[in-house]
C-alpha cells in the first residue's frame, strides 16, 4: 500500500517535471527565436546601412563631377577678364572639347573626372550631341546618370551671339 | 500564494518583450523616416537654377531672321507689356510673344525635366497685380503641396512694372 502510494507520488511528481522541463524548452525556444530575429534585422539594417553609405558616396562622386564639369574653363563662356556666365558652355569651346580631352586624357583628365562619361546634348534650336570626355571603367556594374540643363552659347553666326538650351549628362561608371 | 507570484513573473516578462518588441519597431520606423535624400535634394537645387538660368537666356530664332531675342530679356517683357492688347513687339513662329512662350516654355521644359520624371512649375508673373503672365506646370501636376526646391527668383523691371519668374521642381 505504501509502495504502491510512493510509485503515485513519483509518477505526479515526474509529470510536474516533465511540464517545468517542456516549459523552460519552450521559453527558451521563444528566446533564441527572438535573438534570431534580431540578428536577422541587425544584419538587414547593416546591409541597407552600408548600400546606402555607397549610394551617396556614388551620388557624391556625380554631383562633385557635375560641379567640376560646369565650371570647367575649356567649356565656360568667359570673355577676356570680365566674370563667366552661370551655367553655359561655349560651343566654339565645346565643338573642340573632344579633341583637346582626349588628347590630354592619360596626363589630366583622367585624373580630374575619373572613369565617367560626359556628354553635352543641344536640345534648341537644333538637335545634336557632343561627347565631351569618356573613359569606360572595365567591368563596370552600374552607371549613375545626372542631368544639368545649360545655355550654349554661339558667337559663330555673327552679329549677337545665339543661345541655345542644351543638357549635359554626367555618367559615373562604378 | 506561490502559484500567484510565478505569474506576476510570468506576466512581468511578457510585458518587458512586448516593451521591447515595440521599441524596436519605433525605432525601425524612426529610421525609415528620418532618411534625408540630402544629395537628391542638392541635386534637384542645381537643377531648378540651371534651367532656369539656361531658358531666361536662350534666344529665339523664329522670330525673322534679323533679330534673336531673349526669352526674359526681350519676349518675356514684350509679353507682359503687351498682353490683352493687338499690338506686340515681336512675332514669333506667327504667334505674338505670350502665346508664342505658352508653347515654347513646356517644350522646353517637357523635353529636359519631364523626361526625367520631375514635377516642375514655372511662373511669371507682374507684381504690382499679382496676375500671373505664363503658368507653365507638368503633365504630372504641379509642385504645390509638395517638397519642392526653387530656382531663384528672376526679376525683371518692365513698362508695366517689375516682373518676377521663377521655377520650382518636385519628385
Amino acid at each position: 500500500m505504501i509502495y504502491e502510494k510512493f510509485q503515485k507520488d513519483k509518477k505526479i511528481k515526474m509529470k510536474k517535471g516533465q511540464i517545468r522541463m517542456t516549459e523552460t524548452i519552450a521559453v527558451l525556444f521563444i528566446f533564441f527565436v527572438l535573438i534570431l530575429f534580431s540578428l536577422i534585422f541587425y544584419y538587414r539594417y547593416s546591409e541597407t546601412a552600408f548600400k546606402g553609405e555607397q549610394d551617396e558616396m556614388f551620388a557624391k562622386k556625380a554631383i562633385d563631377l557635375t560641379t567640376k564639369t560646369i565650371f570647367l574653363p575649356e567649356l565656360l563662356c568667359s570673355k577676356g577678364e570680365s566674370e563667366a556666365e552661370d551655367f553655359c558652355f561655349d560651343m566654339m569651346k565645346l565643338r573642340h572639347a573632344n579633341k583637346t580631352f582626349k588628347s590630354h586624357l592619360s596626363d589630366y583628365y583622367f585624373n580630374l573626372f575619373s572613369y565617367a562619361k560626359i556628354s553635352v546634348q543641344e536640345i534648341y534650336p537644333k538637335d545634336e550631341e557632343w561627347i565631351v570626355y569618356e573613359k569606360k571603367k572595365p567591368n563596370s556594374t552600374r552607371t549613375d546618370p545626372t542631368f544639368f540643363v545649360v545655355a550654349l552659347k554661339d558667337e559663330s553666326l555673327g552679329g549677337q551671339p545665339s543661345y541655345g538650351f542644351g543638357v549635359v549628362n554626367i555618367e559615373v561608371y562604378s | 500564494m506561490r502559484k500567484s507570484r510565478i505569474g506576476q513573473m510570468e506576466i512581468i516578462g511578457l510585458v518587458v518583450i512586448v516593451i521591447l518588441l515595440t521599441m524596436g519597431m519605433l525605432f525601425m520606423a524612426m529610421f525609415a523616416l528620418n532618411e534625408e535624400p540630402g544629395t537628391k535634394v542638392f541635386t534637384r537645387k542645381g537643377l531648378a537654377s540651371s534651367t532656369m538660368a539656361a531658358l531666361m537666356k536662350t534666344t529665339v530664332h523664329e522670330c525673322g531672321s534679323y533679330s534673336l531675342p531673349q526669352i526674359e530679356k526681350h519676349l518675356i517683357e514684350d509679353c507682359a507689356v503687351n498682353k490683352g492688347s493687338l499690338y506686340y513687339d515681336y512675332s514669333c513662329g506667327g504667334k505674338n510673344s505670350c502665346d508664342y512662350l505658352e508653347e515654347k516654355i513646356p517644350q522646353l521644359l517637357n523635353d529636359t525635366l519631364g523626361k526625367w520624371n520631375k514635377r516642375y512649375e514655372f511662373q511669371t508673373l507682374l507684381i504690382s497685380s499679382n496676375q500671373y503672365i505664363l503658368y507653365v506646370n507638368s503633365s504630372r501636376g504641379n509642385c504645390q503641396r509638395r517638397e519642392r526646391d526653387t530656382s531663384g527668383e528672376y526679376f525683371l523691371p518692365t513698362g508695366k512694372g517689375l516682373v518676377k519668374s521663377v521655377l520650382y521642381i518636385c519628385d
